[in-house]
């Protein structure tokens, strides 16, 4: 009974199948779709839409028709109604077609197409990680995923999609590689522009990775875009005015004023720039230090730079000890500075003469009044050029003449100064390495001095605060008093934390150790500290 | 024999129609006049137009003539045109002065000479097309001329002799100009040395535009596109980098429905740049343009237009215009196009509130990723924006058409209603008023 149960089952399914691949057969005869077909080709989307409806109705009217045809009619369907930019029309159609387990190669694409066009931005999503599954046009379904991320507020994920995109082979991602890097940078400008330093961090990070995608393809359509949006950003925060003819983009404004306040406390008063002795006090006192620097860049041609710069600054201690308040004083230093430009090694470089002038006085006779000090007359060439991939190196000769209160300590000094910038991602080391040769009236006080200091600025913590740290080693050597101060070493460390508020106002805490290792112990050892807040405003 | 008594028919009949009845009256709507003679009179159905009539329609009229050779001239609403000459023997002679032609040629006709020879000239006031087959449509505001083809093949060139030239002239003329295929459009600008390279028309006007062969005006939107979405084109990619081929429609087709996929149209397609180009004075949109038949100014697709590999046209972006029931380009809410082909574009100044409908210069007629979308170049208030090589004083204080306004509020102390009608050319606030602002003050 059961074998003839089965049997009868087979007969009907065989019968069944039969009437299917009959219908099919009719559905395969080419005259059923010969008419959507030339209207495909003509582009008459709405005409075939029309034809695929009544197709759809006479299958609905047939028995069997396979569910990969009826699929087939909906896709198709879908694939007019997006040319015809009906995109609820695809949506339906598509999912359609899916419900009906069709699902050939490109359909997830167009079906994310019509939900990203309908604004249904996280089933898109979907659809197209359903299409690079497919691998069907990875690098364009993954710059979907990750733009759309990025709508949806996912920067996180976006970012990583983006970068993705870099790993893709050249055929897969050349559409979109550029774009993909342009993004990035809308990305990080985003999260910069909450910043309270944005100015900085647009400089540091925004428009370099703008540059990057310019430099993929600057001639594409998606160039003057990019160099638009470059061109904004550095007109918004007042970066460049132009480009040097080497390349270099010159200052905008090309003026640079800075005033700042300090308030301090420093351990151990004393007084050495300009002497051949320390003047130190061994006592604390609270100080209060005003500076203003001033600078206008003339560019001439594009290729020469002069720029006058003026520096004043006041020091005044609050411990009213004649040993503290001799050391009052001010300083007025204007200078000359020039740059030629030009390129080494295909890079931008630039020769560099300038001229120092300073005039300081201070209360030497602890008057309380201003006297006489120190004059400086200091001359300079140099080079500022790339040669290391992360960062410009600037090399000096430095010829300074000193005339002092003290005649015995008039002084000319020669120094070669070499100074690297490295940019360590976020991180950004300096190094500087100057040796000095001072030649003083009195022979006594004659010196060779070695200095390494290094600077390291950190990123930006935690939205608050940037700090810095820094650590200075001079050796001297008193090439004519070895005897009496043997071999001399200070030790600076310091730190510094720095907090913007607003685009120009910026506050400083700084903190600073020095320990001189003499062996001249009355006059020359020593150590103190220095814990100071400063305020700064930018022009 | 037969084609003997048919040549023997056709000239006899000619003959007797000579100078005299060239078409029949088939259909008309409103109000058609027809002056022959000096003399103006009304048509109806089944009246015939004499060879050197003009025929004039009213506003929402038209009239479908049969000509003496079964070619059918369907003339659209505000039009005027004159039949010059018009026989079996020699090529015809229209003189479109305003308005606009639909016309489907009878192969009858256009077997009567040698192939590469026009078989009708349309002339308007700036441009003649030669019409060496079939399905046309043309249109003229009596400065700029537009063409569309939907099946056989035109020539169209500019036209500076406005006298009545000979057939023979006239293909001098339309043989030195472009040469149009299906589904492509040129436009001849008063101010312009050429008429534009043939383009692809967008696909949805094309197809909108040959179904409405009785110049049913209908301005609801057609089926598809019925609200304008979100772009395709996600920020940043170009149109062709999201586009996808039909390739796997097409491998589907043949795997699923055993149907061959059919081949492209080998009667020659502007298939060529499809972003379009300038290059001095040649012009050539970028396939998938809208064209405002009225008045011939070209919409490119805009900046986040998919190209469509399958007719290698744009799909516009949503912001570009669309197409409504009777193939008649929509433009955004916030833009008008008159028909003398200016563009204005409501401008809400965010400050005051007050809505300034300014005019700007058509955008650049080509895709790409700067390309700017139809009324996106109002810009900032302030001094109007003037067209490439023209200065804004060149717009002059002339009168301006009625422009729909945007939004209820007052012109002149004058209370408008939103979507009012705010007739410029009215003596009583036409001091002050110039072409190129209006500032309405919301209520």
């Amino acid at each position: 009974m059961k074998t003839i149960a089965w049997m009868l089952c087979l007969f009907f399914c065989s019968l069944a199948t039969a009437q299917e691949t009959a219908d099919i057969s009719a559905a395969q005869n080419n005259t059923v779709f010969a008419s959507a077909v030339e209207l495909f080709a003509q582009g008459k989307y709405q005409t075939v839409i029309d034809e695929l409806k009544e197709i759809e109705q006479k299958f609905s009217q047939s028995k069997g028709v396979s569910r990969q045809l009826l699929g087939f009619v909906a896709y198709w369907k879908g694939i007019c109604y997006n040319r015809s930019q009906d995109y609820p029309g695809a949506i339906e159609s598509f999912d359609r077609a899916l419900s009906h387990d069709y699902s050939p190669l490109d359909l997830n694409y167009e079906y994310g197409q019509a939900l990203f066009a309908s604004e249904k931005l996280a089933e898109a999503r979907i659809q197209f990680r359903e299409s690079l599954k497919k691998k069907f046009k990875r690098g364009v379904s993954l710059y979907y995923i990750a733009f759309i991320s990025k709508e949806l507020g996912q920067n996180n994920k976006a970012f990583t999609f983006f970068r993705a995109i870099e790993k893709l082979e050249e055929g897969e991602a050349f559409e979109v590689r550029q774009a993909a890097e342009m993004q990035i940078g809308d990305i990080y400008l985003e999260q910069v522009e909450k910043r309270i330093d944005a100015f900085r961090t647009v400089e540091t990070y925004v428009i370099p990775q703008y540059e990057r995608a310019l430099a993929l393809n600057p001639d594409s359509p998606l160039g003057p875009v990019i160099r638009e949006k470059i061109v904004k950003l550095q007109r918004k925060y007042d970066l460049v005015l132009f480009q040097l003819r080497n390349g270099r983009p010159a200052l905008i404004p090309p003026y640079f004023l800075r005033i700042a306040q300090e308030f301090g406390q420093d351990t151990n008063v004393t007084f050495s720039p300009a002497e051949t002795t320390i003047s130190k006090s061994k006592q604390a006192s609270a100080y209060s230090r005003t500076d203003v620097v001033g600078r206008y860049t003339f560019y001439v041609d594009n290729y020469f730079s002069i720029a006058p710069e003026f520096r004043a600054n006041l020091t005044h201690y609050f411990n009213r000890v004649p040993e503290i308040y001799r050391n009052d004083n001010y300083l007025l230093a204007p200078a000359i500075r020039t740059a030629y430009e030009h390129t080494f090694r295909k890079k931008p470089a630039s020769f560099l003469v300038d001229y120092d002038f300073s005039e300081a006085r201070r209360d030497v006779n602890a008057r309380e009044e201003f006297d006489f000090n120190s004059r400086t007359h200091a001359f300079m060439v140099g080079e500022r050029f790339n040669f290391f991939s992360s960062g410009e190196s600037v090399a000096r000769l430095r010829y300074r003449i000193l005339d002092s209160f003290l005649s015995d300590s008039d002084s000319t000094s020669t120094s070669f100064v070499f100074e690297q910038v490295m940019s360590l991602g976020s991180t950004t080391l300096l190094f500087y390495g100057s040796y000095d040769m001072m030649r003083v009236k009195n022979e006594a006080f004659d010196t060779n001095a070695l200095t390494f200091r290094t600077d390291l600025i950190l990123p930006r913590f935690e939205d608050w605060f940037t700090p810095s740290l820094a650590l200075s080693l001079t050796s001297t050597d008193p090439i004519n008093n070895r005897s009496a101060r043997g071999r001399e070493l200070l030790l600076n460390p310091s730190v510094r934390l720095s907090r913007t508020f607003a685009q120009r106002w910026r506050s400083n805490l700084k903190y600073e150790y020095q320990r001189n290792k003499s062996d001249d112990k009355s006059n020359f050892d020593f150590t103190k500290s220095i814990y100071a807040v400063e305020f700064e405003y930018l022009f | 024999m037969t084609h003997i008594l048919c040549l023997l028919f056709l000239v006899l009949t000619s003959t007797a129609f000579a100078q005299t009845k060239v078409a029949m009256v088939k259909l008309m709507r409103g109000e058609v006049d027809v002056l022959s003679s000096g003399k103006t009179s009304r048509l109806k159905v089944d009246d015939w137009v004499a060879s050197g009539s003009v025929v004039k329609t009213a506003e929402k009229s038209f009239v479908k003539l049969i000509f003496i050779d079964k070619s059918q001239m369907n003339i659209g609403p505000s039009s005027e045109m004159k039949i010059e000459s018009f026989s079996g023997k020699d090529s015809g002679v229209i003189d479109l002065v305003k308005g606009k032609i639909r016309s489907q040629v009878t192969k009858d006709y256009l077997q009567i000479k040698e192939k590469d020879k026009s078989k009708l000239f349309i002339k308007t006031q700036n441009a003649v097309m030669g019409i060496r087959g079939t399905d046309f449509m043309i249109s003229t505001n009596g400065t700029n001329t537009a063409t569309v083809l939907f099946e056989g093949e035109v020539v169209f060139n500019k036209l500076t002799d406005r006298g009545e030239l000979s057939p023979k002239r006239l293909e001098a003329i339309v043989d030195s100009g472009v040469r149009i295929f299906p589904g492509e459009f040129s436009v001849m600008e008063a101010n312009k040395p050429m008429p534009t390279v043939p383009s692809l028309l967008n696909v949805q006007q094309r197809e909108q535009l040959e179904k409405n062969k009785d110049m049913e005006s209908d301005r609801a939107p057609s089926n598809a596109a019925s609200e304008p979405g979100k772009s395709v084109v996600p920020e940043g990619l170009s149109g062709q980098a999201v586009s996808n081929s039909s390739d796997s429609l097409k491998s589907e087709l043949a795997e699923t429905a055993k149907t061959a996929p059919a081949e492209p149209s080998a009667s020659g397609s502007s298939a060529g740049d499809p972003e379009g180009y300038v290059k001095g004075n040649l012009v050539k949109p970028a396939n998938g343009s809208f064209v405002h038949i009225d008045s011939g100014v070209v919409i490119p697709p805009g900046a986040g237009a998919v190209l469509d590999p399958n007719t290698n046209t744009f799909l516009p972006a949503p912001d570009a215009g669309r197409v409504s029931a009777d193939g008649s380009y929509v433009p955004p809410k916030n833009v008008e196009i008159t028909n003398e082909g200016k563009i204005l574009v409501s401008v809400t100044d965010t400050a005051t509130g007050a809505v300034v409908v300014k005019q700007v210069p058509p955008p650049p007629p080509i895709v790409s990723a700067t390309a700017v979308v139809i009324g996106s170049n109002a810009g900032n208030l302030g001094s109007p924006a003037a067209a490439p090589g023209q200065s804004a004083a060149a717009f002059g204080p002339k009168p301006l058409r009625d422009v729909t306004l945007p939004g209820a509020g007052t012109v002149d102390n004058r209370f408008v209603p939103t979507g009012g009608i705010l007739n410029v050319n009215d003596p009583a606030r036409a001091s002050g008023v110039t072409d190129t602002t209006i500032i309405l003050t919301p209520k």
